[in-house]
């Protein structure tokens, strides 16, 4: 039996495909024939969708073209993967939904004359998660998704096996949470930790932030385990609504910090540094207005 | 008639290419779409984020901009970076390359080099498991000094994170070592494959077009060096990086969320090619022993068909080998300087330029930032914007070509057009990151 994947591409970097074709065994199973690429731009020829077993869906919703390639897909699809963060929450483009739709377009257009002939899609007024357009069956977070969590997707794929994300954080698979919690300095921006940093020594006890206990595992905790601290790529835990807001749960746990205002110079950017990948998927309701209208959601597949 | 190919595909991105054939020859249409706005998502981030979050505009080739930007925030800061640090990021830099070349002749350009062979056909044969397991080898070589190989991170401002331990560089050499072994195995069968296609393809001669390259003391620069033009009169121009804005025009186009950009060089304004064609003509000779070798072929076949752009394809794995043979230099170099991993680095107001060599060609970061070290302004050029008007170009010279010879089949135009842009090897999300931010409203 072969499976049959398509890949659609949003708004995309390409990384999770990259990701998933640099994978030996992905590589195998196509030219064993136990999967097929129905689908995809970037690996094979064909100009439209045909219909798949399972839909893997991949970048942010950028624009009306997105939100219509993307319903059309969905019918054609018997399981749909978000794929990726951008996908699942809408991911770093995601951090334009603090930039007015309108300032935006004016950068691109202001040396030219409004045109009739434009033929460029529409801008949505946000970024929204794909699961607020269409139900999704799997998530598969991560910038690009970490290898272990796609071997898992595969498993699933061939032995039928029912695909569950980690229900625990970074924290939990890190090589450097040893021993107690107990900060060893305060909190300090990154920029100037660098100059002391010792990679070997939990980020957070050094003052650096580091996303992990906001994070959701899946990674072998990658990037702290190789001396960068954790970005938060994988997106908040299961049950969490807003990454951002467990990242400051975690963070008033850890320090404390007198006047609070003072924890800025540490995160000057609390957007960026907090909801790096996840602004579209917070508690702020950006996916209830794409465009002035409420969001239309195709309920076709719940 | 109108030849529409909606989506082009085996190409990084959305590109619809629309082509409209009249009696006053072709109009040729570029449309990229996939728009982001990465320009204007920088805008307030700390300055020590944007080597973290540009990768993102490209997974095909995040090291390059993960380089390009680092060395942009360095310059703003006024951070020289220790030696070994220099060296990690040189060989994180010479894996990126390899690897987003051996994508695109395994997974992208093959089947056309295998006469339109079915997708499942080609990962079945040989050759192409091969291609897997030398790029596997490249993989790795990134994933040791980038940290991993889509979105690397070790590059920080002031050097790295972590260098690479003894055994590490060991580990590094030798896949770089067993990525060349199989590379030599498989360059015969390959480049006769490849220069096949290019033969099949050389009925349309091309105009001679303007070229820009980094340049450094010696061989083929990656990682820093001077700008170098040689435009389509053979006259030359060198400038520093930081120098670019001068040179290098950008221009909104309406129907695309690309650009174009264009060179301007003794008051003219040229399109120009960036990228392993570039590269490869403007370089006398290599000095290592495989690739010096492969480098000969390489010019033999440049100076049958000058400039054809179906030779990218043969220059990207002329690289490939380039890439591995100066990765094993560079580890040895490693192995005996000091191991200081970063300099100093202090918040304050500045303005700086990184520059690189990436896959695709010049690839050009350049940001401010206030005194609190957050960033003002953003402005990245990547080699595929530089490339969008020299393919349209290109493609008309071709589609005029062949309608001229009655050659006006539908299907056989597409498919040729295909192939040539295939060979440039765009890649679409990193010409299409971006907004345009017009030199007069920036400051």
């Amino acid at each position: 039996m072969t499976i049959n994947i398509g890949i659609v591409s949003l708004a995309y970097c390409a990384g999770c495909e990259v990701a998933i074709a640099s994978m030996e065994r992905f590589c195998g199973l196509i030219g064993s024939g136990m999967v097929r690429i129905a689908y995809s731009t970037l690996l094979v020829d064909r100009e439209e969708l045909e219909n798949v077993d399972i839909l893997f869906v991949t970048g942010s919703i950028r624009t009306y073209e997105d939100i219509a390639i993307i319903k059309e897909a969905s019918r054609k699809a018997l399981k749909i993967v978000a794929f990726g963060s951008c996908a699942c929450f809408g991911g770093i483009p995601g951090l334009a939904n603090t930039i007015e739709r309108e300032e935006l377009l004016r950068e691109i257009f202001s040396p030219l004359k409004p045109s009739t002939t434009n033929s460029r899609s529409k801008l949505t007024r946000f970024i929204v998660p794909l699961n607020t357009i269409v139900k999704i069956d799997y998530m598969v977070p991560g910038c690009p998704p970490p290898e272990p969590l796609i071997e898992t997707l595969l498993d699933s794929l061939i032995y039928g096996k029912e695909f569950v994300l980690p229900k625990v954080s970074v924290c939990n698979e890190c090589p450097l949470n040893r021993d107690d919690k107990k900060p060893l300095k305060k909190p300090r921006r990154k920029l100037l930790a660098l100059n002391d940093i010792d990679i070997n020594t939990c980020f957070l006890k050094q003052g650096i932030l580091c996303m992990g206990p906001a994070t959701l595992a899946g990674c072998k905790a990658l990037c702290p385990s190789k001396g960068a601290p954790c970005i938060g790529c994988m997106g908040p835990l299961p049950n969490s609504k807003d990454q951002a807001a467990d990242m400051i749960d975690a963070l008033s746990i850890f320090y404390s910090v007198e006047p609070p205002e003072e924890i800025l110079k540490a995160i000057p950017d609390p957007i960026g540094l907090l909801s790096m990948f996840t602004l579209p998927y917070s508690t702020i309701p950006y996916h209830r207005r794409v465009g002035g209208e409420r969001i239309e959601k195709d309920v076709s597949r719940d | 008639m109108l030849v529409e190919i909606k989506p082009v595909t085996r190409i990084e991105g959305h590109l619809y290419a629309y082509i409209d054939i009249g009696e006053g020859g072709a109009r040729v249409q570029l449309r990229a779409e996939g728009f982001r706005g990465f320009e204007k998502i920088l805008i307030g981030r700390p300055i020590e984020e944007a080597p973290n979050i540009v990768p993102r505009i490209c997974g095909v080739c995040p090291v390059a901009h993960h380089l390009a930007s680092v060395k942009a925030v360095e310059a703003a800061l006024g951070v020289e970076i220790p030696r070994a640090s220099r060296m990690v990021r040189e060989v994180m830099g010479l894996g990126g390359v390899a690897q987003s070349h051996l994508l695109q002749l395994g997974f992208l350009l093959y089947p056309d080099i295998e006469h339109g062979e079915e997708v499942r056909n080609i990962y079945s044969t040989q050759l192409f498991k091969m291609f897997i397991v030398l790029r596997k080898c490249v993989l790795r070589i990134v994933d040791i000094s980038g940290g991993r190989h889509v979105h690397p991170f070790n590059a920080v401002p002031g050097g790295v994170l972590k260098l690479p331990l003894r055994e590490d560089i060991d580990v590094m050499r030798t896949e770089a070592k067993n990525g060349l072994k199989i590379l030599s195995e498989l360059y015969g069968e390959l480049r006769e494959r490849i220069e096949s296609f290019i033969e099949s393809n050389t009925d349309v001669v091309y105009r001679r077009k303007s070229m820009a390259v980094l340049v450094g003391s010696k061989e083929i620069e990656f990682y820093d060096g001077m700008v170098k033009i040689i435009d389509d009169n053979n006259a030359e121009l060198l400038f520093q990086p930081s120098r670019y804005m001068e040179f290098i025009v950008e221009e909104p186009i309406e129907y695309s969320y690309s650009k174009n950009v264009y060179i301007t060089i003794n008051g003219a304004k040229k399109i120009f090619r960036v990228g392993p064609l570039s590269r490869l003509t403007t370089l006398r000779e290599i000095q290592h022993g495989v690739s010096g070798e492969f480098y000969k072929d390489f010019k033999a076949v440049l100076s049958k068909w000058p400039q054809h752009p179906l030779l990218y394809n043969l220059a990207r794995l002329i690289e490939v080998a380039y890439c591995l043979e100066k990765i094993i230099e560079v580890l040895d170099e490693l192995q005996n300087t000091p191991a200081t991993p970063r300099a100093k680095t202090m918040v304050e107001e500045g303005e700086g330029i990184g520059i690189v060599e990436a896959p695709r060609g010049l690839l050009i970061h350049h940001y401010r930032c206030s005194g609190d070290g957050l960033i003002t302004y953003a402005n990245i050029i990547t080699p595929t914007t530089m490339n969008i008007a020299a393919m349209e170009q290109d493609i008309k010279e071709l589609v005029e070509t062949l309608i001229e010879r009655q050659l006006n089949n539908v299907e056989y135009i597409k498919k040729r057009v295909l192939y040539l842009i295939r060979s440039y090897d765009p890649c679409i999300s990193c010409s299409t990151h971006t907004i345009h931010i017009s030199p007069n409203s920036s400051s």
